[in-house]
């Protein structure tokens, strides 16, 4: 059964592969690297093709109907009263499916693209191992395996960072260190509260004669919902322990105001690992909040829903205006994957919202449906596009060792293949259609709507001011006058054109025929909108 | 026989351009896509290339690069550039003639094709029932004209194009970025529901950005105010996209009253449903938002005239003729969502299309620059077209409006294809880009095709008898008064002479003079320097063709019914009451005058003696000055954007830093430090972490077990 699962195997070939990569000689360690990437990414599309050869495009499932897992004991022990279990219980359904191929995707381009690091071997190894990490956490049904997983990943992120991160002294220390720390101690501070919420409510669920056990599956089918008391107060359990855990995507996403680490730690990080960062790490918060935050506390997501929305539109508008302010091309981007996030927040909040009366033309239901598909979407979207940006970036970055934007001018003349690359990064990300980025932005912006309309409205010019900061820095950096300091500036090589290639097919194959992607991930869809909509209206 | 399949068919001329942009993209070597040829970096002395580099460009190189930015060229073409060019062409001739194909079978009373039109090609994105996201395109009569004036045009251009940008670098991604446009384009004339509106507005705003910034590393020229390529198309890509936060909050706002995004569905819903007309008419306006943008109305008109710093055969296809007219198309398109909403909608359509047609007008007055004038006069023709939507109603339906947009594309498209003979010649002669009207004159006498040619343009805009500009303008004018809104009459009738005199003044002041025949009318003293010929048959050839129907396409009088795809029955053009109308006369008196002004002011003084009276004369100076510095509107969008959104930016910046990111480390700070001193910090970077993030677990951890113990009680 462990063995035999080919969810098993999208954990180990990663973890192997890193451990092999490491144990090998120094050359060659990247083509056992590629290579495991490679497998990874194959045995990642397995359940692709089994699902669809079993069930059909439109089978994916959901969280009560995974098409694909399994489910094990692992450690079961008690202590006086209490009875701890902790399942090895790994599922896939669309949701959790499109996040692992993405994940496999991306690492294999990163490991494409840091082909030339110094030490590569631990480099190599170690973004393999990061990936494991993130798998588990992707397809764990089991809410301590998820804790465990979430916590694995911070080592490699904490390593990456702080070996090969930038050496430019930021308070006093080099910023690979500065930043390493700052992102490990505000996500670790993240976990804690994940963690005691995870403990709250297990012990509630048992303490009301529950199932001693932390499976999603279970507190997906009883969604739980009781009166706990805090310091006197009285407080539902479900908008507690949604907070509680909440405070851990939050940061990872990361939401407004949890993510000042974000600018810090994506620019001092190296080019691969800013593109796991931004297309993988962030959607592990994304992740989270849909799977387990709306999946299990539908009551508590729906309270919260109009702070969400709130932080969801800052996010949006006060990441894109900061971007109107960077000289730094790689802070740009940074905070654009920022504000880009806050669609992902916008479609949950608008699918966990209350509707409002301002419209009523039609039904909330299939709106909020909508926004929630638009927000999944995103988190493809964002993670390929997103990725292209911070990839083209590091070229660039390589050949000029400046991010300032202000010290380019008429560079495509020498990079043509480049600027065209970020160029379609860049249109891909300010939603034009045919790219990715539109089928995600178009789909949450029309449905979130009719949800919160004034909302929608103000985040609907961040159309505005993406074009403008992208276009802009576009425009300083590739095109204008030429400043012939950059006259001996190589274009893209084949190596380092294969990721960015790659990328870009992606971005416009799944912008033009965006279906099946939307097959995968509408039926996990359908049931956490069920499942919310009956929890919200039992509450009332 | 003429059968569906015809028309069922009819997907293949809109996947027809974007087939050649596959075929330039992947087809072509990479070489003759780049902007410049990879051979140059290391050879700069080539001969052809290095006098022209030398000649123009030689005193404001100042350091920068050592060729030539502005307008690369390569010594000749290889195979591959002009096989993609000619793969480009063939494939829009033929989609140019089942268009024509198209256009004729459908005149014919037994033609099977519906009046409401067939869906010919659509795909699902998501379906949430009851909502979906459909891509689907739609033919009816009303696409079926608009296709024509689009294949047709953009076949002209692509062939002009031959000659224009001859031994251009890039000159393959010239052509894919051209297929790539009239695929955008054709995507919005198969538009069947905003969706896909959306999705071909927003591609030819690409399409537009990729071809005004053609020439990648061109320098502004601040002395002629006129921006770089790369600052144009920025430009024009912002202010498209202010339109179009407008133009989906419209959408938003139809698609949540009636959870469809489909034309007729909307429609259907409104009617059965009785949608509040002033929730309707909001509605309305924020998409006629999206139609301001895309066709430079006012406010947002700043963009078009930056355009013009493309190469110009994209100025007559893009910027004159078809996309601009977008708009115009949307809100035919849309027309009877207009019709429903409150009348508001309608005459804010009017009211912004007469006010910006004589305000750009008066524009065009005083501009020197060839191409500026030819800019500002489309977006005062694209105004005449708003006033005949707005005021046209239900008894004349989208034809007035459409029928303009319809002659207009044809004479426009001949005056910039002109004009950019013109500016081939003059490039030819004296080796650098000209574009002042003050260095020209005389040319009739050395390009008398080219000439010729632009006088008929010249006549058909200025609503000239019998010229197609005379029915579709007239005709718009006339309806403004019988739909009693006197200022927008008189607005547009007084724009109609200024028309008339600013586009003879470019005449005579490009192609005639004092001195010249008919007073001054052609040929005269040529105030360049070196000396001109007529352009290639490539160019001359497609203005001969364009004439044609600068003359003749007024004449198709069943325009309105033909255009018009709604149930409801609409009168045509009726010629006999037009010619009889003595207020139609008036407008032809109007405009002579212009001419006449013209004529006599620029036939028959020189432009120095002209230019002194302008100067001496304080009133007169003042307002040239206002007008030729365009109203200042572009120096308060300037000011605007770098005081006011930057501020706000960097505003948001500082917050950024210095509160949320500086509570974050005062926190850190204060729990690490905690008592001892701070300048240690530096030194104990790693290990006051340590303590920070441990304490820190420790008092969670305490918090955790007071919860969990209380839980369980």
């Amino acid at each position: 059964m462990f063995w035999s699962s080919p969810l098993t195997w999208i954990l180990l070939v990663p973890a192997i592969g890193g451990v092999v990569t490491y144990a090998v000689p120094q050359k060659a360690s990247r083509w056992i690297a590629l290579i495991a990437s490679a497998l990874t990414l194959i045995v990642s599309l397995v359940p692709f093709f089994i699902i669809v050869n079993e069930h059909g495009m439109t089978g994916f499932g959901n969280i009560q109907q995974l098409p694909m897992s399994v489910n094990l004991p692992w450690v079961s022990f008690t202590a006086g009263s209490m009875h701890f279990q902790v399942r090895y219980f790994l599922g896939i359904d669309g949701l959790s499916l499109s996040m692992v191929v993405l994940n496999a995707f991306l690492t294999m381009l990163t490991i494409i693209s840091g082909w030339n690091k110094p030490r590569v071997k631990d480099y190599m190894a170690i973004l393999l191992l990061l990936e494991a990490g993130v798998m588990g956490v992707f397809m764990a049904m089991d809410l301590f395996l998820f804790f465990l997983f979430w916590e694995v990943e911070l080592a490699p992120t904490f390593l990456l960072i702080g070996i090969w991160g930038s050496e430019r002294v930021r308070r006093g220390v080099p910023g690979r260190v500065y930043s390493a720390w700052k992102f490990l101690l505000y996500s670790f501070f993240g976990s804690i509260f994940m963690l005691i919420g995870i403990l709250v409510l297990y012990f509630t669920n048992v303490a009301h004669g529950g199932t001693p056990t932390a499976s999603m599956v279970y507190f997906a089918q009883h969604i739980q919902s009781y009166q706990l008391p805090l310091f006197g107060w009285m407080i539902g359990s479900q908008l507690l322990i949604f907070l509680l855990i909440f405070v851990a995507f939050a940061i990872k996403i990361p939401m407004f105001p949890f993510h000042s680490w974000l600018p810090d730690v994506y620019t001092d990080a190296p080019t691969e690992t800013s593109v796991m960062l931004s297309g993988v790490l962030s959607k592990m918060g994304a992740y989270g909040l849909i799977r387990i935050c709306l999946g299990l506390f539908p009551q508590g997501v729906n309270q919260f829903s109009g702070a969400l929305m709130a932080f969801a539109v800052i996010n949006i508008i006060y990441g894109a205006l900061i971007c109107l302010a960077q000289k730094n091309m790689k802070r740009t981007v940074a905070y654009s994957s920022f504000s880009h996030m806050g669609i992902i927040l916008l479609g949950v909040a608008a699918a966990a919202g209350a509707s409002n009366g301002i419209f009523t033309g039609q039904s909330a239901e299939a709106f909020r449906q909508a926004a929630l598909v638009g927000a999944i979407f995103q988190m493809f979207a964002h993670g390929i596009i997103t990725g292209l940006l911070f990839f083209c970036e590091g070229v660039i970055y390589d050949r000029a060792q400046t991010r300032d934007v202000t010290a380019f001018g008429g560079v495509a003349k020498r990079m043509p293949f480049l600027a065209a690359l970020f160029l379609l990064g860049s249109m891909a990300s300010l939603g034009l259609p045919g790219l990715a980025g539109f089928v995600s932005e178009y789909i949450v912006f029309t449905a979130s709507f009719r949800i919160w309309t004034v909302v929608t409205i103000i985040s609907a010019f961040t159309m505005i001011l993406t074009a403008a900061y992208l276009l802009w820095i576009v425009k300083r950096v590739f095109f204008g006058t030429f400043n012939s300091k950059w006259d001996k500036l190589a274009d893209v090589n084949l190596r380092e054109a294969i990721p960015l290639m790659a990328l870009a097919a992606v971005i416009v194959i799944v912008g033009v025929y965006p279906t099946p992607i939307i097959h995968v991930i509408q039926p996990c869809v359908t049931q956490i909108m069920h499942t919310a909509s009956i929890a919200v209206a039992l509450n009332k | 026989m003429i059968t569906m399949a015809l028309y069922e068919n009819s997907w293949l001329i809109l996947f027809a351009p974007l087939l050649s942009f596959a075929v330039i993209i992947f087809g072509t070597r990479v070489g003759d896509m780049l902007s410049r040829p990879r051979v140059e970096a290391s050879t700069p002395h080539e001969p052809h290339h290095a006098v022209e580099a030398h000649d123009s460009h030689g005193e404001d190189h100042g350091g920068h690069g050592e060729d030539d930015d502005d307008d690369p060229k390569v010594p000749s073409l290889s195979a591959w550039a002009k096989i993609s060019a000619y793969v480009s062409i063939l494939i829009m001739a033929v989609a140019c003639i089942y268009s024509w194909v198209l256009l004729i079978s459908s005149m014919v009373p037994s033609s099977p094709l519906p009046t409401e039109g067939i869906t010919v090609f659509s795909y699902t994105w998501l379906n949430v029932s009851p909502l979906s996201y459909t891509i689907a395109f739609h033919v009816d009569r009303l696409a079926i004209a608009m296709l024509v004036v689009v294949t047709t045009i953009s076949l002209l251009v692509q062939f002009y194009s031959q000659g224009y940008m001859e031994n251009s670098a890039g000159y393959a991604r010239f052509y894919s970025y051209l297929s790539l446009f009239a695929f955008s384009m054709l995507v919005i004339v198969f538009a069947q529901n905003f969706l896909v509106m959306f999705v071909g507005w927003e591609l030819v705003g690409l399409s537009s950005y990729l071809l005004i910034g053609f020439w990648i590393n061109k320098r502004s020229k601040p002395e002629e105010q006129r921006p770089s390529p790369a600052e144009a198309n920025l430009q024009a890509f912002i202010m498209n996209r202010i339109g179009d936060v407008g133009f989906i909050l419209g959408i938003m706002i139809l698609f949540v009253n009636t959870g469809t995004f489909e034309f007729s569905g909307i429609e259907q819903h409104i009617t059965q449903y009785h949608t509040s007309p002033a929730l309707l008419g909001v509605a309305m306006i924020l998409i006629f938002c999206g139609a301001v943008g895309k066709s430079a109305q006012l406010p947002l008109h700043t963009w078009l005239p930056s355009a013009m710093e493309g190469p110009t055969p994209v100025s007559a296809l893009i910027h004159a003729a078809t996309m601009v007219a977008a708009g115009v198309y949307m809100v035919a398109r849309t027309f009877p969502l207009f019709a429903d909403a409150s009348p508001v909608a309608f005459q804010v359509v009017a009211w912004i299309g007469a006010l910006t047609a004589f305000f750009a007008a008066t524009i065009a007055l005083v501009q020197s620059d060839f191409k500026r004038v030819l800019a500002f006069s489309t977006i005062s023709q694209l105004g005449y077209m708003f006033v005949g939507l707005g005021v046209a109603g239900s008894e004349y339906g989208v034809g007035p409006g459409m029928f303009h947009l319809f002659t207009h594309a044809f004479f426009k498209a001949l005056l910039f294809l002109g004009a950019g003979s013109v500016l081939h010649g003059l490039h030819h002669a004296m080796h650098k880009e000209v574009q002042d009207m003050r260095l020209m004159g005389g040319l009739a006498s050395k390009m008398p095709i080219t000439a010729a040619t632009w006088l008929i343009a010249v006549l058909a805009i200025s609503g000239f008898p019998f010229f197609s500009g005379f029915y579709s303008k007239e005709e718009i004018i006339g309806l403004a008064l019988e739909h009693h809104d006197i200022v927008i009459y008189l607005l547009t009738l007084v724009t109609a002479g200024l028309t008339a005199f600013y586009m003879l003044r470019a005449f005579i002041q490009a192609f005639g003079g004092k001195g010249g025949k008919f007073m001054g009318l052609w040929g005269g003293p040529y105030r360049g320097t070196g000396e001109v010929h007529e352009s290639p048959w490539t160019m001359t050839i497609p203005l001969i063709l364009l004439s044609i129907p600068a003359i003749f396409a007024g004449y198709w009088f069943g325009f309105y019914s033909y255009v018009n795809v709604t149930a409801e029955h609409v009168l045509n053009l009726n010629v006999g009451a037009l010619l009889a109308d003595p207020l139609t006369w008036l407008g032809v008196v109007v405009s002579l005058a212009g001419l006449g002004v013209a004529w006599g002011i620029y036939g028959r003084v020189e432009l120095a003696k002209i230019h002194a009276v302008v100067e001496s004369n304080a009133f007169l100076r003042t307002l040239h000055r206002i007008l030729y510095n365009r109203y200042y509107v572009d120096t308060l969008y300037n000011w605007i954007a770098v005081y006011v959104v930057l501020g706000i930016a960097n505003l948001a910046q500082a917050f950024d830093q210095y509160i949320v990111d500086g509570i974050v480390n005062g926190v850190a700070r204060i729990i690490t430090s905690a008592g001892s001193d701070v300048r240690h910090v530096e030194t104990g970077r790693v290990q006051s972490y340590m303590i920070g993030f441990f304490g820190g677990v420790a008092v969670l951890a305490i918090v955790a077990i007071v919860l969990i113990t209380t839980v369980g009680k």
